[in-house]
């Protein structure tokens, strides 16, 4: 999949794979990889500034915990960030409805 | 030194900013970088190529630091903005403090007061509240924005946002100082304390300017 046509989604994935656990940055990247059978294909280095960014959004919390023996700063969903998801899954589903309805008629 | 030492030094060089942030920002980088080369070499790859995999898949070193400028850049900004919200009325009130207790009421002054000086000192002191309130609109927008713009965006309208309110208030401290030495330059020494925090004022709105440049300039490494 192309890395452009992922750039506006990526908020919206980033939110998805935290929904209702605590990861760190590596382990955010695996999960976008093994949900999407690995078709989410963006320079990784992008997806850590993104979590920033939606940090500052109030969408994320994050803090340095001790992961697998490492230092590692992990991020989880806050209230603001869970709004924001179920509100992206609705947009998200109308979108495809309206899209879907037109392309496969 | 190893591939991904390699990468995060060239990384280190390419941003500029906060140092303890950098370095956050960096230590992130390099656990993510170390976990991909975990991964590819117990996929059976040799350290060498598991870094190189790793570094690879982490992004040309310029279209990554793109991301990481902006973060820096942000931060830069929003820490200029609370400066300009708290630093610039705290002045305002100091100074007037200052000049209460070390001099007393303006009617003591013994020269007359133009008209002009009048809506010249409305103005000067309309921009301490104008000027706090352009900060504290630009730090909402700037969380606000975080939701919908991507990072380099947002960087640019912080930037102008920061040179905006840093304008208002130089132009306003140059104007009252200039104005008051032409009326009577007895009034810029009101006092000892009045003096200091005068000075403060003017090297504060230095500082300030000082800091908005450096955040255009983050802009400005962004886009280059």
């Amino acid at each position: 999949m192309k890395a452009d046509s992922l750039r506006g989604h990526l908020d919206a994935l980033l939110l998805a794979v935290l929904d209702g656990r605590k990861l760190h940055g590596y382990a955010i990247i695996e999960a976008l990889q093994l949900r999407s059978d690995g078709a989410l294909d963006l320079p990784t280095g992008t997806v850590y500034p993104a979590l920033r960014r939606l940090e500052r959004a109030g969408y994320l919390a994050s803090e340095w915990d001790v992961v697998s023996g490492r230092k590692r700063r992990t991020y989880r969903l806050t209230r603001s960030g869970q709004h924001a998801l179920a509100a992206e899954r609705v947009e998200w589903r109308e979108f495809t409805t309206v899209i879907g309805g037109v392309l496969e008629a | 030194m190893s591939v991904i030492d390699g990468y995060l030094g060239e990384l280190d060089r390419r941003l500029a900013g906060c140092a303890s942030f950098k370095a956050d920002l960096l230590e992130e980088a390099r656990d993510g970088l170390y976990d991909a080369a975990d991964a590819y070499r117990a996929g059976g790859w040799s350290d060498d190529e598991a870094e190189r995999r790793a570094v690879a898949e982490f992004g040309p070193v310029g279209v990554v630091a793109r991301g990481y400028q902006a973060e820096l850049g942000m931060l830069s900004g929003v820490r200029t903005l609370w400066k300009l919200v708290i630093g610039v009325p705290l002045m305002q009130v100091s100074w007037d403090y200052a000049r209460i207790l070390t001099f007393g009421a303006w009617t003591k002054l013994s020269t007359p007061t133009p008209d002009w000086y009048h809506l010249v000192t409305r103005a000067a002191h309309g921009a301490v509240f104008v000027v706090p309130v352009i900060g504290l609109v630009a730090l909402i927008c700037t969380r606000w924005l975080s939701r919908y713009l991507d990072g380099l965006r947002l960087a640019r309208i912080c930037g102008v946002l920061i040179a905006g309110a840093v304008g208002v208030n130089l132009t306003s401290v140059a104007l009252l100082i200039g104005s008051t030495g032409v009326v009577d330059v007895s009034r810029l020494f009101l006092s000892v304390p009045c003096v200091l925090l005068m000075v403060a004022w003017v090297l504060l709105s230095v500082r300030l300017v000082v800091l908005a440049r450096r955040s255009w300039g983050s802009y400005a490494t962004i886009v280059a």
